[in-house]
């Protein structure tokens, strides 16, 4: 065996390697209990591309975590999620048995929506950072049978849940593990675990028609990323491009929604309704049968300089109207942990720690971004707004870039939160929030290093 | 004898324009190949970036192009298939549109010079001969659609072998020059493929910069399967 496997690792033509080495280093003035003011994120990444034979790759992107979180507000405490991690964002067999026919198993991140920011098809993988959607590599573990041809794919995926994992691996797939956590057993934790078949199946009819991408997609699922039980989804993906624009949309139709409400008696008192057992948040409309949509449509623009100007309007049919947003966000202020246990529920493998998370609350956002490489030598400069339309609040990002040589990237960027006009926010006590003032940060400074080789 | 070739030469009657760019295409865009090349970006600062690909032709003007250097870029590909070009961001795990004028990785050569080289597909014009270079045709070229590299084109080719690249340059539509190429280091690729090794792309509005690309190989006798040229097939 390790004869084979050195005798592959010798043969440079069908090996190859790469990665990097990445640190980031964040400073935050905070505004929530338990939120670090100082965290400190060193990555590891390792990326092997095997070909022993035509017929067969095997690829695997790897990083190991290593994280600190440093002047918490409140009391001092070990914050699970800022611990060392391991995670496997791809590991797969990709067996491409006949010139336009290929079967491919194990963990992979597939997307086939058109969207940058968001991507409402997207019924498989953990979710990205809409200010940096290249962040996230991490995908789903599932086994994929596709037909590729120039102008027409069709492809098929079947993909479990991560019911539980440890050091990136999963210990339970698509179902749960027959033992409890010892967590849950000593009583620091939930026992999360149920009869249910976690498990998603998505296909999609890929089409180049009249020079415009087509994708048309249907998804099936039960208890995968989201509440919905047995739930089908069709959704559709175009882009074109127009002289130096290139214009797309993508969307998602299903019925009902997996919108969690907070009980308006539950939000100053959420006490009461833990002692009296009523649900302080619950998902009433699962089983709904009235329509209901995600979907985005935007443009990026290239200069001729390279310079690049993307806008996208995302609808987000699980939002929440202004009402139910304000119930929400008394919750969040008023009990933030009840809040954070309701709002995290079982999410399963959350894939690389991003550096921007957004929990869309609302229905109604718009992304643009402008971004401008080599304006000086090596220094290239981005800025991302991302707004909430109902609030006007919106999330800043602006980014400077200096890549002094080939491998090695230095950046510096700002994490802004802008409340948006006091009218249009949400008023708990004395102060008023609009959704992206919720953030347990007001602003963040993030300096990172990230050398390749 | 020598002035007797010139005159046989230079009282020749220029041949028809189709005949050159299938001549050029023949020469720089063989129907099917595969290749390895090498691009240096000079920058204003006279610094430079390295790039190393892997680039498969198919026919119908098929290409697929895989970034093999600098680590930054490894993993990314670009497509092309008829009028639509498309690069795979390995971070992003999926592909993107691209326009045909966009620059090819910030350097001096644009998508379509790279991916689109059908000029007979893309071209028309006139041939005719320049007085200073009594060995070379000057093609003056119009672009037949939006899509293609540049609006017009003036190419110095040899008159022997007809259609070898010599030098060439590229215009707006207002007649400004944005670009202007060295062909050069003719070189025998083997499968009787004789093409200039080197192109020097210089960028005519920074003039400071300039952009070369080295062909190491170009194998027009490989076997090129049509199962690459599928969106698809990105990332694979």
């Amino acid at each position: 065996m390790n004869t084979l496997l050195l005798l592959l690792l010798s043969q440079a033509s069908i090996v190859t390697t790469t990665g990097y080495v990445d640190t980031r280093l964040t400073g935050a003035f905070t505004q929530f209990d338990g939120t670090p003011a100082l965290t400190l994120l060193g990555e590891a990444n390792a990326q092997l591309k095997l070909t022993p034979h035509e017929k067969v790759t095997f690829f695997a992107d790897a990083s190991l975590f290593w994280q600190g979180a440093w002047e918490l507000q409140g009391e001092e405490k070990d914050l699970p999620q800022y611990r060392p991690s391991v995670v496997l964002s791809e590991a797969y067999a990709d067996l491409p048995l006949q010139d336009h026919f290929r079967l491919l198993f194990g963990k992979k991140r597939i997307v086939w929506g058109a969207g940058l920011s968001f991507n409402p098809t997207d019924l498989l993988n953990p979710p990205k950072d809409p200010t940096d959607p290249a962040f996230q590599r991490a995908g789903a573990w599932l086994a994929e049978a596709e037909w590729g041809f120039e102008k027409v794919a069709i492809s098929a995926v079947v993909a479990g849940k991560v019911t539980r994992q440890y050091a990136g691996l999963p210990t339970g797939l698509v179902v749960s593990p027959d033992l409890p956590t010892a967590e849950s057993v000593r009583g620091s934790s939930s026992d999360d675990r149920d009869d249910e078949a976690h498990f998603v199946f998505t296909s999609r009819l890929y089409l180049l028609l009249g020079d415009v991408d087509i994708n048309l997609i249907y998804g099936y699922s039960n208890l995968y990323a989201d509440a919905f039980r047995t739930k089908s989804r069709g959704g559709l993906s175009l882009s074109r491009v127009f002289g130096d624009f290139e214009v797309h949309a993508e969307a998602l139709l299903y019925t009902g929604s997996a919108r969690l409400v907070a009980n308006g008696d539950c939000v100053d008192l959420p006490a009461k309704c833990l002692f009296s057992g009523t649900a302080v948040v619950s998902r009433p409309y699962l089983e709904e049968t009235w329509l209901n949509t995600r979907a985005i449509a935007g443009f990026r623009y290239q200069f001729g300089d390279n310079g690049m100007f993307m806008v996208e309007y995302y609808y987000n049919g699980e939002g929440q109207d202004a009402a139910g947003f304000e119930r929400l966000a008394k919750l969040i202020v008023q009990n933030p942990a009840v809040a954070q246990a309701a709002l995290s529920g079982s999410t399963g493998d959350p894939g690389a720690p991003q550096k921007f998370t957004l929990e869309a609350f609302r229905r109604h956002y718009l992304t643009a971004q402008f971004s401008q490489p080599q304006f000086v030598d090596d220094w290239n400069f981005s800025f991302t707004a991302l707004v909430g339309l109902e609030d006007l609040s919106m999330q800043l990002v602006p980014q400077l870039q200096w890549t002094p040589t080939e491998w090695l990237q230095l950046t510096a960027a700002l994490y802004v939160p802008v409340a948006g006009p006091e009218e249009l926010g949400v008023k708990v006590g004395e102060a008023t929030y609009g959704q992206f003032s919720l953030s347990p940060f007001k602003t963040r400074m993030l300096l990172q290093a990230r050398a390749f080789f | 004898m020598t002035s007797l070739l010139l005159a046989l030469l230079l009282s020749a009657e220029p041949p028809s324009t189709k005949e050159v760019l299938a001549k050029y295409d023949a020469i720089m865009a063989p129907p099917t190949f595969k290749a390895v090349a090498q691009m240096t970006a000079h920058r204003d600062d006279g610094s430079t970036r390295g790039y190393k690909m892997a680039i498969l032709k198919g026919v119908d003007d098929k290409m697929r192009l895989w970034f093999q250097e600098p680590a930054a870029v490894r993993g990314q590909e670009m497509l092309r298939n008829g009028e639509n070009f498309w690069v795979y961001m390995p971070n992003l795990k999926r592909a993107l549109r691209l326009a045909s004028r966009d620059n090819f990785q910030g350097g001096d050569f644009n998508n379509a010079d790279v991916l689109r080289a059908n000029y007979t597909r893309d071209y028309e014009g006139t041939v005719k001969e320049d007085p200073k270079k009594a060995d070379q045709w000057v093609v003056e070229l119009k672009a037949k659609t939006p899509d293609s590299a540049y609006d017009s084109v003036k190419l110095w080719v040899t008159r022997e072998p007809l259609g070898m690249p010599v030098h060439g340059e590229y215009y707006t539509a207002s007649g400004k020059m944005l670009r202007s190429a060295d062909f050069s280091e003719v070189k025998d690729f083997g499968n009787g493929l004789k093409r200039p090794a080197k192109i020097t792309m210089r960028n005519e509005i920074a003039t400071q910069r300039f952009s070369e690309m080295l062909w190491e190989s170009v194998d027009v006798a490989a076997t090129v399967g049509e199962g690459k040229f599928g969106l698809s097939d990105l990332g694979h």
